[in-house]
């Protein structure tokens, strides 16, 4: 477990956001909470786990829980992943931080969300902004973690 | 004493009764009776009967010559050498005179019988006539009766040879009748046949030449198909070598499908690395953003890249689908290149095949034609023949035509000879005139009545199938009965009994006075045989006339038959 960099710091709705698809949905997570973007792990399904459990996969010689961010959010099937990706997300918890997989289509491109196109959200859901004419959902990583 | 007698067939002939003793001049007259009979017999005669009498009167007074030879006279001369001059100097000159008149008296009427022919009349007992002479007669008679009879025999053979070379004249007419019919049908079919054979030789000339024709077209399809067959296994050799390279090229294809595969997937590590440099610049702060655009230059070229390799996919996908059709569209090429490469194969079989029957059909009608020009030939030279024989046929015909009149004149010579032999009147149912002579004395003394004379005539005529008609007319011609076989040509009303065989003439038709029969009796005072004549229903007769007379000499009566020579020689001669 990597230690966190700014536990304190909420990362500005402007600030770099990572974009990905998830069946027809996007989703930007706030590129400070992403650790790294690798093709998708093998991921191993633990038994009586809950649905957005999809298992544990091995990442940097640890156990890494992986989300099935699909079922997270209840986006639709999207098309046939061709290049499906796990994302790496740093999920503060009460005793410091801990890496998440969240298993992703495709991870598109970092962008910079605007502040005028921000809309707040509860949950593990930050808001939703506009890129281009496309709504993106804002997820809020530390919601993520086993305190969410 | 000189007693009339009443003859038919004869003169009544006065004759003296015997003279109590012979004269010495008998012996002188019967000396010369040799020589004085040829004399009476050709003094007495004229006319056409003239042959008759000359051979009745050599052959008698050759009889009665013989006869005095051998001595027959003896008792003549006897009575004339020796008696008779005792008798002329015992009993007077003048008897011995009237006793050889008498004799020479019945000496006469017996060789005018003999010499008319009458043979029966010539050996009627002559109280006068010494029996020597009479014998003589009577010899002489029986001679000239055999004589007869003989002639008629071989006349008769004749006449059957006669008949038989007709029959076979008619036949062999027939046959070359026939012959020539024959000749000339075999004649034309041999013509028929010649044309024929002609026409079948052309068809046959053109026939092979059009056979020499397909069998030189055969030629030049059979190379034609030779070519197109090796045209065709160049074509499948080619579709071959395209299918194998369109098989390699669709290796080739799997092989850009697995580079495109490792490009994408360079792309995709690209993008995620330029995503990762991209978040560790902006975990780096401002110091990270010249890394950041570096990243986000990265990310777009691997973006890029994954679009080259998404479009150059789609391109090598329809490159793939060419493939795949090109692959098909090849193998179906080679299926229907195969396909007409057995069709031509086959075609070439058929079209050698061809050509073969062809020069066969070729040959054969060469053939055909020299046969048919040979029979041709044949046809000629057996026309030719054929005329021959139909020339040798018509010169046949010609030459039995010429028989048929030899014939003709055959059949007249033996019915001359026989009317010759008939001329005599023998004591024989052969004898028309002695038979004629019986039936006349039938007919004139034997019926009572008219009635019965008709019966008579009808008798007769059943009797004597030969006979066309019967008939007895009075001094003067007049037709006192008639009996006729022909029917009349007008049904006319039989007053007379005796059937349908009969027939009552008008009266105009009763005189007969005209006839030729009855003017030669009349004339001659004798019994007539006519010479042959065509009768009215067109076949050839003679008529038998027989006269009767009174007794003072007179003619009474003629009875006459009408004689169908036809039929008397096939029924009455050979009775």
């Amino acid at each position: 477990m990597e230690p966190h960099n700014s536990p304190e710091t909420r990362p500005a709705p402007s600030a770099g956001h990572l974009l990905v698809r998830v069946g027809e949905q996007i989703c930007a997570v706030p590129v400070g909470a992403v650790r790294r973007v690798v093709r998708a792990l093998t991921v191993h399904p633990l038994p009586g786990a809950r649905a957005e459990l999809a298992g544990l996969a091995e990442f940097a010689g640890e156990p890494l829980p992986v989300l099935d961010l699909g079922r997270l959010i209840g986006a639709p099937i999207g098309p046939h992943p061709l290049f499906p990706v796990t994302v790496v997300v740093w999920s503060r918890t009460a005793d410091g931080r801990e890496a998440i997989g969240l298993a992703a289509d495709e991870a598109l491109e970092v962008v910079d969300l605007s502040a005028s196109s921000w809309l707040p959200a509860a949950g593990f859901l930050v808001g939703e902004a506009l890129v281009g004419d496309q709504v993106v959902r804002v997820l809020d990583p530390d919601q993520l973690g086993g305190g969410s | 004493m000189i007693e009339p007698k009443r003859q038919i067939g004869g003169r009544t002939e006065a004759e003296p009764s015997l003279a109590p003793a012979t004269s010495g001049a008998v012996a002188l007259l019967a000396s010369a009776a040799g020589a004085g009979i040829v004399l009476l017999a050709i003094g007495a005669t004229t006319g056409p009967a003239w042959p008759l009498a000359l051979f009745v009167g050599v052959a008698a007074a050759a009889l009665l010559i013989l006869a005095g030879r051998k001595g027959m006279f003896s008792g003549v001369s006897g009575v004339s050498g020796v008696s008779g001059v005792s008798g002329v100097a015992g009993g007077g000159a003048e008897g011995v005179l009237r006793s050889v008149r008498a004799e020479h008296s019945a000496a006469r009427a017996a060789l005018r019988e003999l010499r008319a022919g009458d043979l029966v009349a010539t050996t009627e007992a002559r109280p006068h006539l010494v029996a020597r002479v009479r014998a003589a007669l009577a010899t002489a008679a029986e001679g000239l009766a055999s004589l007869a009879d003989e002639l008629r025999t071989v006349n008769g053979e004749m006449a059957s040879s006669a008949d038989g070379v007709v029959r076979m004249t008619a036949e062999l007419a027939s046959s070359s009748s026939e012959l020539s019919a024959s000749v000339a049908e075999i004649t034309a079919a041999m013509e028929e046949l010649a044309r024929t054979a002609s026409g079948i030789s052309e068809s046959a000339t053109a026939q092979a030449e059009l056979a020499s024709r397909v069998e030189l077209r055969g030629a030049t399809g059979e190379d034609a198909l030779v070519e197109a067959v090796g045209g065709v296994v160049e074509v499948e050799a080619r579709i071959a070598a395209i299918a194998e390279r369109t098989d390699a090229l669709g290796a080739r294809s799997k092989e850009i499908y697995r580079v495109l595969d490792l490009i994408a997937e360079i792309a995709q590590e690209t993008h995620v690395l330029s995503l990762n440099a991209a978040i560790e610049a902006a975990a780096a702060g401002t110091e990270g953003r010249r890394i950041a655009v570096v990243a986000e230059e990265v990310r777009r070229l691997a973006s890029r890249s994954r679009d080259s390799v998404a479009s150059v996919r789609a391109l090598l996908d329809e490159f793939s689908a060419s493939i795949r059709g090109t692959v098909v569209a090849t193998e179906e090429g080679a299926k229907e290149t195969r396909r007409v490469l057995g069709s031509a194969e086959r075609a070439a079989v058929a079209v050698a095949e061809l050509r073969a029957v062809g020069a066969e059909t070729s040959a054969r009608a060469l053939r055909i034609s020299g046969a048919t020009r040979e029979q041709d030939g044949a046809s000629d030279e057996v026309v030719a023949t054929l005329r021959d024989v139909g020339y040798v046929v018509e010169r046949t015909s010609a030459a039995l035509h010429g028989l048929e009149v030899t014939q003709t004149k055959l059949e007249r010579l033996v019915l001359g000879v026989e009317l010759l032999a008939q001329g005599l009147r023998r004591d024989s149912p052969t004898s028309l005139v002695h038979l004629a002579a019986g039936w006349g004395e039938r007919v004139a003394n034997g019926s009572p009545t008219d009635a019965e004379h008709q019966r008579v005539l009808d008798e007769l005529l059943a009797e004597a199938p030969y006979l066309d008609d019967a008939y007895l007319v009075d001094a003067k011609g007049y037709a006192l009965f008639l009996g006729s076989r022909r029917k009349p040509v007008e049904p006319r009303a039989s007053a007379a009994e005796g059937g349908g065989a009969t027939a009552s003439p008008e009266a105009g038709d009763r005189d007969l006075s005209a006839r030729p029969w009855f003017r030669a009796v009349v004339a001659r005072g004798r019994t007539v045989l006519t010479a042959p004549y065509v009768s009215v229903n067109g076949r050839t007769c003679f008529t038998v006339a027989v006269p009767a007379f009174e007794p003072n000499g007179a003619l009474r009566s003629v009875f006459g038959v009408d004689v169908d020579v036809h039929n008397w020689t096939r029924i009455g001669a050979g009775g």
